[in-house]
């Protein structure tokens, strides 16, 4: 379960400072899926990588699995992030000139794994995106639906109990999108991963568990856990 | 992070950016090349020097003088006059009673007293020359083209240098022994001439240096002749220095301890190898000033590492963010961009230093050309294995450094802000 207990979290903009989360606190239980929705600038993206442990909150805990991740020291955080969290960006964030396998065992590489145990994970995570024939190709010969897979295969490749999307499908054509999508919650059910994603598309909200819906960084409406 | 992992993805950061990575190990390799230069001239000059000096010496001699009171420094004080020094430099001399001194001493097999003369002209048939003519020692024995040398040489023998054999018309060596030249001098006060005519015995090679003057060498009892002629006052029972000869046979300790025995009873005592760690501590001067200038050009090139490192990490913001969201240490981090910089660091010493032995091939033979004391057994650049690693080490650690700050830019990026950079 992963909670967040009256989280404030501010900004900086030109020496003025701006509160992108005032007082959230939630619990979203394992396993589930839930989408955070809202506008532009209502404080999705940064509740995501709040929640994640990429972004620290300047006030109140957030706890996964009922260790408050806070207190970790940063080398346990990089450990939480590296083996028990995926992450899927809007921009796919993949290494252009490496293979596309090698993107996606990029997790096991900073895990300290051999190549060729690399290798074989991510023959595994190509299979189950259907993208095995392109796994020596280089990351930028991909098309954008082609990236966002390989984005997804690097995200689970260590099976994680997390996986935090933000705008997974934003940069992508309707077509396509829909594939990920489909693809994404395949892979949620198959692994039992708690999925949280950030989303302008209210279809794809729909898909999940539950929602959470943000304004001028409060919590509004939240349904379905 | 495996170390290999580490190696490969700070190889991936150079690929990325050849051309900027390739001018800034340029700028290394001009560092690595003037310091390797640098280094390898002063060997050079080392070895040419020992090499000079050991054709040059005999380990046998230490050259003693009187201890001098002040030196070389200039004085506002003027010297008081006296017969126990030179007329015009103020050196003290030594006299015969300083000779049996040191005679005395034990392991001093012989002395010879060093008298300086200096002859109006030499004289062959009509033709008169100036020349320098120097007092043949037994221990510095020239090496020879014609003639026979054994022990002293008479009074009435001279020995002449081989390079004036054609000037002086005798066709060869071979012929020019057995030949009469006239060595005329004057005496103190220039009023009267007096000559003596002496028998070629010997003729010398060219010495190794041209800068070492080829002299007309006759026997130390015809020099004292002439010096004593020259030198008409009580002036010529001194002289400048002497040369002690040890026994035969004796180590370097034992040559120090005599050495040590001639200071304690009053003297200056000088070994010739005294004289080369003196030339060897001007080239040691003149190699540190020289890398002073190298260290500069390297000091500019680590700013080129890091101008280079910091551009490459503004650049791949989304790659480090992305490492730091699917969790690299820091540390990992930080190795990774320390050993960009030290590939950086090695791609241009390895270059600086092949460009510095390839120079020297084409710089070795034009130098001997211009500079005798080098030729091809040695050289004017010497590359010496433990400097060039040397070399190689410092520079590594420089470029290792010089990645530092960049690193600690790279560990200290905000991911959240790395990934938003479009």
């Amino acid at each position: 379960m992963i909670q967040a207990v009256n989280i404030f979290r501010k900004y900086n903009f030109n020496g003025v400072e701006q509160l992108a989360l005032r007082d959230v606190s939630l619990s979203i239980p394992t396993g589930k899926s839930i989408a955070l929705i809202g506008r532009s600038g209502s404080g999705k993206s940064t509740l995501l990588h709040t929640l994640s442990g990429l972004d620290t909150p300047d006030w109140g805990k957030v706890i996964i699995d009922n260790v408050q991740i806070q207190k970790l020291r940063k080398r346990q955080k990089d450990i939480l992030r590296n083996k028990h969290i995926g992450f899927i960006f809007q921009s796919f964030f993949l290494l252009p000139k490496e293979t596309v396998w090698q993107n996606i065992a990029l997790p096991l590489e900073i895990a300290g794994s051999k190549p060729e145990e690399r290798r074989v994970a991510a023959m595994q995570m190509l299979e189950l995106v259907d993208m095995k024939q392109y796994a020596d190709h280089k990351a930028y010969q991909l098309s954008g639906g082609q990236k966002q897979r390989i984005c997804i295969a690097r995200a689970i490749i260590n099976f994680p109990q997390y996986i935090f999307a933000d705008e997974p499908t934003g940069n992508l054509d309707p077509k396509t999108a829909e594939i990920i999508e489909n693809l994404l919650f395949t892979i949620h059910k198959t692994l039992g991963s708690t999925l949280i994603l950030v989303t302008h598309n209210l279809n794809l909200a729909a898909k999940c568990d539950g929602y959470v819906e943000l304004e001028d960084g409060i919590i509004i409406r939240q349904k379905g856990f | 992070m495996r170390f290999t992992d580490i190696l490969l993805r700070s190889l991936e950061g150079i690929r990325l950016n050849k051309l900027r990575v390739a001018l800034t190990a340029f700028a290394i390799a001009i560092g690595a090349f003037a310091l390797m230069i640098t280094f390898s001239l002063g060997e050079g000059a080392r070895q040419a020097s020992i090499s000079l000096v050991a054709s040059s010496i005999n380990k046998q001699v230490i050259s003693v003088s009187q201890r001098q009171e002040s030196g070389n420094q200039a004085s506002d004080l003027l010297k008081e006059y006296s017969t126990d020094t030179a007329a015009t430099t103020g050196i003290k001399l030594l006299k015969d009673s300083d000779v049996d001194k040191i005679s005395k001493l034990q392991g001093v097999k012989k002395i010879i007293r060093n008298f300086n003369i200096n002859p109006e002209f030499i004289q062959i048939g009509d033709k008169k020359y100036l020349t320098y003519i120097g007092q043949y020692k037994p221990e510095f024995a020239p090496e020879i083209v014609a003639g026979k040398l054994s022990g002293d040489i008479a009074t009435n023998q001279i020995i002449i240098p081989e390079i004036y054999i054609k000037q002086l018309g005798f066709g060869n060596p071979q012929s020019a022994i057995g030949k009469q030249i006239k060595v005329v001098y004057y005496d103190e006060k220039h009023e009267n001439q007096k000559s003596d005519t002496l028998s070629v015995v010997a003729v010398s090679k060219k010495p190794l240096s041209a800068s070492i003057p080829s002299k007309f060498l006759i026997s130390e009892a015809a020099a004292k002749q002439i010096y004593s002629y020259q030198i008409s006052t009580d002036r010529n029972k001194g002289f400048d220095s002497i040369d002690v000869v040890i026994s035969d046979g004796l180590t370097a300790q034992d040559r120090s301890i005599i050495k040590a025995n001639i200071e304690n009873i009053g003297f200056s005592a000088q070994t010739d190898e005294d004289s080369a760690k003196g030339i060897n501590d001007i080239i040691n001067g003149l190699q540190l000033f020289l890398t002073a200038f190298a260290a500069a050009t390297l000091l500019a090139a680590v700013f080129g590492i890091i101008n280079t490192e910091i551009i490459g990490i503004i650049e791949r913001q989304k790659e480090i963010g992305l490492l730091k969201a699917v969790g690299i240490h820091n540390r990992t981090l930080f190795t990774i961009f320390t050993v960009e910089a030290a590939w950086i660091g090695i791609f241009g010493t390895v270059l600086g230093i092949v460009l510095a032995f390839l120079a020297s091939i084409v710089i070795n033979p034009l130098i001997s050309k211009q500079i005798d004391i080098f030729n091809d057994k040695t050289p004017a650049l010497v590359f010496n294995f433990g400097q060039v690693i040397g070399v190689a080490m410092l520079l590594l650690i420089i470029a290792l450094l010089s990645g530092v700050l960049p690193a600690r830019i790279a560990t200290k990026m905000d991911p959240i802000e790395a990934l938003r950079t479009e």
